[in-house]
């Protein structure tokens, strides 16, 4: 009987799924069916390159999109391009621990309301315009309280920006906030164009930053950059960076497997799916790297419909074996989460581990009058079924939505509650998950350098929309957590907001998403960087 | 005389692409209104990073004003752009389409007519000796390939070459466009499909042709089977063949969708691509047009062609 429910779960689910799924299982068979043949062909030689390193100093990187103007304050710029050529006035570290850049020293004052930079002594951009005071209040200028950029907080928050002297930058704020430093780390609009490098009309001509590297070109199939010689910090060891664009993620292993690239990895630049991971763990050539988890994939379930209903979603909650799952959809290769946030993530409070016992599901759902029968539930005539709404493509550097739906799907299955999988492309998909057309739906948390707050305040609070939580309670909190001076307080409030999270089983972590890179031998001191926007190359050196 | 009938000739086809484009751009619009989702998204979450909330994406529509909605006012306007040359921003990258679907436009050419340059010969030949052979294993596998030609999915092609050629062998580059190694596997992908039904519909329109009775007496004449064929056959079936090729002709451009994604090639396959996934609707649009004159070019090529070869083609045409 058991099984028999499981089968036609599948069957339905595989059915809604419709043929992308099926495509997509065909294409995999089809792939294994075409390489059996070429093995069989070949009289299983199999043997492929033993990739000799090259000497010489051009560092070979995949990109999946193409590149188009890195102009810093807009956001047409590749994060990756715009790290290595830009720098930022403060840094995200290990654990969100900010690092001095082109500021060496910054001061909060007591109300929370002014911040001012120390300005590192003797920087130049490419083009040998000095960076200073004057230089940095220009590039503030360019973005600060634009229209265009009412979405990055920071630049709301920003009342006035002077060049107090030549080496310091002071800001004046319309009321105190904690997540300006940090928001200062990321790539764009922040970083730093040379005021000599726009055009008479002051539009962005050419990328001439600060950073170690130089954008020599850039183009739809590729960019190049070489090392910056006058760089103010520890220089590269590669003389040079060229990347390629490969936007098909199959193709782009292929060509780390025939030494066309030295390196693919990171979430957003070129990404490894788990599958295709393991495929190269086989590999002597390559080493694949894991770095520490920053993102945490959910489970939201939507507060209208039957998913808004307390024991529906603690069932949920109680019925899904994230260990299996995490095991299942990312190969081994990621832990389950128990928290919103991962270890790691400032402020991240602890979460009340969920347990996994589908028999207390079951009891709950009793309990609220859903009764089974023949393996489905359903309360005066009404079933207990969910639309899970997933991309029918995979969204760019996330793992493909159709498994872990199916997954899922299994899971709550075993508990009686009906999963009816509901794909769509990917506009849509953002689209109708926006609008709240879904009963569960996956979500992700934003990682290093955007959390807790980027996350927080655009998923969890009323002003953000609120898509995956919210009530008058968090947001309150949020708020205290936001603009509180004092840390203490500030992780309090933070905790507070994650305890509201447990109480209300606002959503269901799964797991925290793995962060992988693989690397060619040749590349040698290659550690995955502290956050998926860019690309830390000061260890990096080239040899056979 | 000649002349009046060139001109009326060519005002009628203008009239005819021009409806057709009109047509193709409707259907197209009203498609992508259809259909959920609107550019504000992925602009905002493109924008945010990893993500965009809501409140991202509301003040991203604003400022896109794609908050005014969308309805026969806007298709309108962009129509009245279109007629005048102007195709419309891009939503996605801000640049006019048709700027970059001149930038792009060159890349898809060169790949769509090397396709065309190996398909055509390729079907011609395979079919012609589908036709002549008697039989046995070589007639045997022409079908066969023919069959896997047009049957394989492109994109699957392409992953096994990529897998032969790329991985195991170790002769050509998996992917990228450059140098002229970079195009043998897009091109063969690309010409598998129209090379596969051209040489099937050639082979049976062929082997009809050799049983009329002037390819009989041609024979009884003692013709040798290569005058047979070329010079009665042929020209007798080459309604049929050139109706067909006119089709897959067309068809190539639309199949660089597949290639030009697996091989990151950035021509229109891939703008389109790019477009449908923002619902970025006037670069659709772009392209659209792009694939309807090219299909619309293909036909006509083959419909001149055929007078040519046919000369009662031409005379029904003007009676």
């Amino acid at each position: 009987m058991h099984a028999a429910r499981t089968v036609n779960t599948r069957r339905r689910a595989g059915g809604t799924a419709g043929s992308g799924f099926g495509a997509f299982m065909f294409r995999r068979w089809l792939a294994f069916a075409a390489l059996a043949c070429v093995l069989a062909l070949a009289g299983c030689g199999g043997g492929g390159d033993t990739g000799a390193g090259k000497p010489g100093g051009t560092l070979r990187v995949a990109g999946a999109s193409e590149f188009a103007a890195q102009d810093p304050h807009d956001y047409t710029g590749d994060f990756i391009l715009i790290d290595m050529v830009y720098e930022p006035l403060v840094r995200y570290g290990e654990d969100g621990v900010l690092k001095p850049a082109l500021a060496t020293a910054w001061r909060v004052s007591d109300d929370g309301l002014t911040v001012t930079f120390d300005l590192r002594k003797g920087v130049k951009f490419h083009d040998g315009t000095p960076f200073d005071a004057k230089a940095a209040k220009w590039n503030f200028d360019r973005w600060v309280g634009k229209k265009r950029h009412d979405f990055f907080a920071t630049s709301t928050v920003i009342k006035r920006v002077e060049a107090t002297n030549p080496t310091t930058l002071t800001l004046t704020l319309r009321k105190p906030y904690e997540p300006l430093l940090q928001e200062l780390t990321f790539a764009r609009p922040v970083r730093f164009l040379s005021p000599a490098s726009v055009g008479a009309d002051g539009k962005f001509a050419k990328p001439v930053g600060t950073g170690p590297w130089r954008l020599e070109s850039s183009s739809r199939t590729g960019a190049k950059l070489v090392r910056n010689e006058d760089y103010w910090g520890a220089k590269p060891g590669p003389e040079r960076v060229e990347f390629k664009v490969l936007k098909d993620s199959q193709t782009r292993v292929s060509a780390l497997r025939t030494d066309e690239v030295d390196m693919i990895g990171g979430s957003y630049s070129s990404a490894i799916t788990p599958t295709e991971a393991t495929e190269l763990k086989g590999s002597d050539a390559i080493t694949l790297l894991r770095g520490k988890p920053d993102v945490t994939v959910l489970v939201g379930l939507n507060a209208k419909g039957i998913a808004g209903e307390r024991a529906v979603r603690e069932a949920i909650r109680l019925a899904l074996d994230r260990a299996t799952l995490t095991k299942v959809l990312y190969s081994g290769l990621a832990t389950p989460a128990t928290t919103l946030f991962a270890p790691g993530v400032p402020n991240g409070g602890t979460s009340k581990p969920a347990a996994y016992d589908p028999e207390e599901a079951r009891r709950l759902l009793d309990g609220a009058g859903w009764r089974e029968s023949d393996g489905k539930r359903t309360r005066g005539g009404k079933p207990l079924r969910l639309t899970l709404l997933i991309s029918s493509s995979p969204v760019h550097g996330q793992q493909d939505a159709r498994l872990s739906a199916e997954a899922l799907a299994d899971s709550l299955a075993k508990v009686g509650i009906d999963v009816q999988i509901k794909p769509v492309d990917e506009a849509a998909y953002f689209d109708e998950r926006t609008a709240g057309k879904y009963d569960l739906a996956f979500f992700e948390t934003y990682g290093a350098p955007y959390d807790p707050s980027g996350f927080v305040v655009g998923f969890l609070t009323t002003k953000g929309g609120g898509l995956l939580w919210r009530s008058p309670a968090i947001d309150k909190l949020v708020d205290k957590a936001l603009f509180a001076q004092d840390d203490g307080e500030r992780a309090q409030a933070y905790q507070g907001v994650y305890d509201l999270l447990d109480r209300d089983a606002a959503f269901v972590p799964i797991a925290y998403r793995p962060r992988l890179w693989a690397v060619r031998s040749n590349v040698k001191g290659f550690a995955v960087p502290v956050t998926e926007y860019e690309l830390d190359l000061s260890h990096v050196t080239l040899g056979g | 005389m000649r002349l009046r009938r060139g001109g009326r000739g060519l005002a009628i086809q203008v009239v005819d692409l021009t409806l057709v484009l009109v047509v193709a751009s409707l259907l197209t619009y009203s498609l992508v209104l259809l259909a959920p989702g609107d550019a504000a998204t992925g602009v905002a979450v493109h924008r945010a990073g990893p993500g965009a909330s809501a409140q991202q994406i509301a003040q991203v529509r604003e400022e896109l004003g794609l908050d005014e909605g969308a309805g026969p006012g806007q298709y309108v306007r962009w129509l009245g752009g279109a007629i005048q040359g102007d195709l419309g921003t891009s939503a996605r990258t801000g640049r006019p389409v048709g700027a970059e679907l001149v930038e792009r436009l060159p890349v898809t050419l060169v790949l769509v007519a090397l396709a065309a340059a190996v398909a055509l010969p390729l079907g011609l030949a395979a079919g012609i000796a589908g036709a002549v052979l008697a039989g046995g294993v070589v007639r045997g596998g022409l079908r066969l390939g023919a069959l896997l030609g047009v049957s394989l999915p492109p994109f699957w092609v392409s992953y096994l070459l990529i897998i032969v050629f790329a991985e195991y062998l170790g002769l050509l580059p998996t992917s990228g466009q450059g140098g002229p190694e970079t195009y043998v596997m897009p091109v063969i992908v690309l010409a598998l499909l129209p090379a596969g039904t051209l040489s099937r519909v050639v082979a049976v329109t062929l082997r009809e042709a050799l049983h009329q009775p002037y390819a009989v007496a041609a024979r009884a004449r003692g013709a040798t089977p290569w005058a047979i064929v070329t010079r009665d056959a042929l020209p007798n079936a080459a309604g049929a063949i050139l109706s067909t090729a006119g089709l897959v002709g067309g068809g190539i451009l639309t199949s660089t969708l597949v290639v030009e994604a697996v091989f990151s090639w950035s021509g229109i396959g891939d703008y389109f691509i790019q477009a449908v996934s923002f619902r970025d609707i006037p670069a659709v649009q772009g392209c659209i047009l792009v694939f309807a004159i090219g299909f619309v070019v293909a036909n006509r090529l083959a419909d001149r062609a055929h007078e040519a070869i046919d000369p009662r083609v031409a005379l029904r045409v003007t009676d």
